[in-house]
């Protein structure tokens, strides 16, 4: 296996994986518990409204 | 065909940006197309901006001459990391601050004219820089194969680009991009893939036996591994707070585009930049000894591929050349009008003023642009050697710092910036006149970041914030991205509802994303690597 070839396929999907993975922890840091909050509450009608 | 593409694609950028313009009505249409950008015009922007000349001429002549991973495997991995916290870290901060352009955080948090007008002098200085030498390079490039002369090459690009910078603004630079991005994925998705094929894997690999080092981050000609380390943090500096891939956020309808826009924008950059380098590697098999390399992807569009994917080829390097300028040129404008003149400006300018004042700005820039362009004086090359490293040292540490720190304060913010360009100047230039060698490590732009920081911790430890800095930086700590399409979104009807579809959709997205980047990556590494 050329190693240094590899380094660079692997440094590419790293970095999207890392990406993916930050977007992920926002979405369940940031949004998550709203939406269960919102959920628990009652319906979204109500908080439409 | 070269001049057919040449006027056909500079006519049908016009065209669109001028209709564009048509739906510019006020001054947050014209600045940040009034937040109102879908995913796909996010993605577009953010990928043309980045896939600049650069990659199609200068690297795909060095992945020619001495291997493709020599900076595709370092400096792009930097940049691809540096564009990832530019939209995610970056760019979603100062757009949940409300941001129009950079400069607009200078200004709100260190409440002082003095840095907000040494930090928009550094961004315009920085912009024109980088974009008038890729002008150039690319201008010199289309005046061989197009036979058209240089200066009617430059004011040609400059008028197409007026169009959608002066009339549209950001509204017509995004649209633009984003129309440019499907000719350059042709190239990355259709085209490099057919010049691959033509060359054969098999026989690009045997290129490591009759030059040795070729499949090697050292490359061909053997680069040390201090230029392999300080490419990668030179791309990382760089790209985290460029304002060309930052202000990309600004447009954004809300905070789930911005995340589904930093996933697919992150696998693109390495998408589309990979099969480029690997294609102009393969160039290598096909018409081995080409001397003026940089014009590598060229000859393959004229001489190696059908001649439509060939026409297509030689609309996006004019794309690539485009889309860059156009960004940087437009936020030159925009530093001009919005950052210098309105922030120096006593009274504030009325709605009507304010666009006025800014397509103004447009035309001084482009005017400018192609004076600089036609004369190209000797001080642009030496400008264009800081361009590119000139945010790093002098906006990185403040930008951080103004984010993070409750001490930041303008003292500190200016020191930092003054000491980092000048240490950075300085050292290139001492290096550059052979007055002293550096030790391999020990780069003028890490030399100069590290002074900026320890300048800027320095003085914000001896010196103490004003309370309207204070207080801009509890609305930082209180300012969310997310809180702001959270309330926008649950005050419709239906809300909660809307809500959930958005976060699903995110969730899918990111999983289709890292699917096609295991698929892509995974097969060229076995098909390369093994």
């Amino acid at each position: 296996m050329n190693f240094d070839v590899f380094f660079l396929f692997l440094n590419a999907t790293i970095t999207v994986l890392v990406a993916v993975g930050i977007v992920l922890r926002i979405l369940r840091k940031e949004y998550l518990p709203v939406i269960k909050k919102h959920e628990q509450d009652g319906s979204d009608v109500v908080d439409g409204q | 065909m070269a001049i057919t593409v040449f006027i056909v694609a500079l006519t049908v950028y016009a065209i669109v940006g001028a209709f564009v313009a048509r739906r510019v009505r006020s001054s947050a249409d014209f600045f940040v197309m009034d937040e109102r950008a879908p995913t796909i015009l996010i993605v577009g922007t953010l990928a043309a901006t980045y896939l600049s000349a650069v990659t199609l001429l200068g690297i795909a002549g060095i992945s020619y001459t001495e291997g493709p991973l020599v900076i595709a495997a370092t400096g792009s991995f930097g940049s691809w990391i540096g564009i990832m916290l530019a939209v995610l870290y970056v760019g979603r901060k100062l757009k949940g601050l409300g941001c129009r352009t950079m400069p607009d955080f200078f200004r709100n948090r260190f409440q002082s004219k003095a840095v907000t007008t040494l930090a928009t002098l550094i961004m315009i200085i920085g912009l024109l820089g980088y974009g008038v030498i890729q002008l150039i390079g690319a201008g010199l490039v289309l005046e061989e194969i197009t036979g058209i002369s240089f200066p009617i090459i430059i004011v040609a690009f400059v008028i197409a680009l007026m169009v959608f910078s002066a009339l549209g603004g950001m509204y017509g630079v995004v649209v633009t991009d984003t129309l440019m991005f499907f000719t350059m994925l042709a190239v990355a998705a259709v085209i490099a893939p057919f010049i691959i094929s033509k060359a054969g894997f098999a026989d690009m690999k045997a290129l490591g036996d009759s030059m040795p080092g070729y499949w090697s981050l050292a490359g061909a000609q053997g680069r040390a591994m201090s230029f392999t380390v300080s490419q990668f943090l030179v791309w990382v500096i760089f790209m985290t707070c460029s304002p060309a891939m930052v202000s990309r956020v600004f447009p954004a309808k809300n905070d789930f585009v911005i995340l589904k826009a930093a996933g697919i924008g992150v696998f693109l950059a390495a998408a589309m930049q990979i099969p480029i380098f690997l294609a102009a590697s393969a160039m290598q098999v096909i018409e081995p000894g080409i001397e003026q390399a940089d014009r590598v992807m060229l000859i393959a569009f004229i001489e190696h591929v059908p001649g439509v994917m060939g026409g297509i080829g030689l609309a996006a390097l004019m794309a690539a050349i485009m889309s860059t300028a156009s960004t940087l040129f437009v936020l030159a404008g925009f530093g001009l009008s919005h950052d210098l003149y309105e922030n120096l400006k006593k009274d504030s300018l009325s709605e009507r003023d304010k666009m006025r004042v800014s397509r103004i700005a447009q035309i001084v820039i482009g005017v400018v642009v192609a004076i600089i362009a036609i004369a190209q004086p000797a001080g642009i090359y030496w400008i264009s050697i800081y361009a590119a490293a000139i945010f790093g040292v002098g906006w990185l540490p403040t930008v951080v710092a103004g984010l993070e720190w409750r001490r930041m304060n303008h003292k500190a913010a200016l020191a930092s910036m003054i000491v980092g360009v000048s240490v950075f100047v300085l050292f290139t230039e001492l290096t550059r006149l052979s007055y002293i060698t550096l030790p391999a490590y020990a780069t003028p732009l890490i030399i100069a970041f590290s002074s900026a920081i320890v300048a800027l911790i320095v003085v914000a430890l001896v010196t103490t914030p004003l309370a309207a800095e204070a207080e801009y930086f509890e609305k930082i700590r209180n300012a969310s991205s997310s809180a702001k399409t959270i309330s926008g979104i649950l005050i419709k009807a239906n809300g909660l509802q809307e809500l959930k579809r958005q976060y699903r959709q995110v969730q899918w997205i990111m999983g289709v994303v890292v699917v096609l980047a295991l698929s892509v990556f995974g097969l060229l590494a076995v098909k390369l690597a093994f």
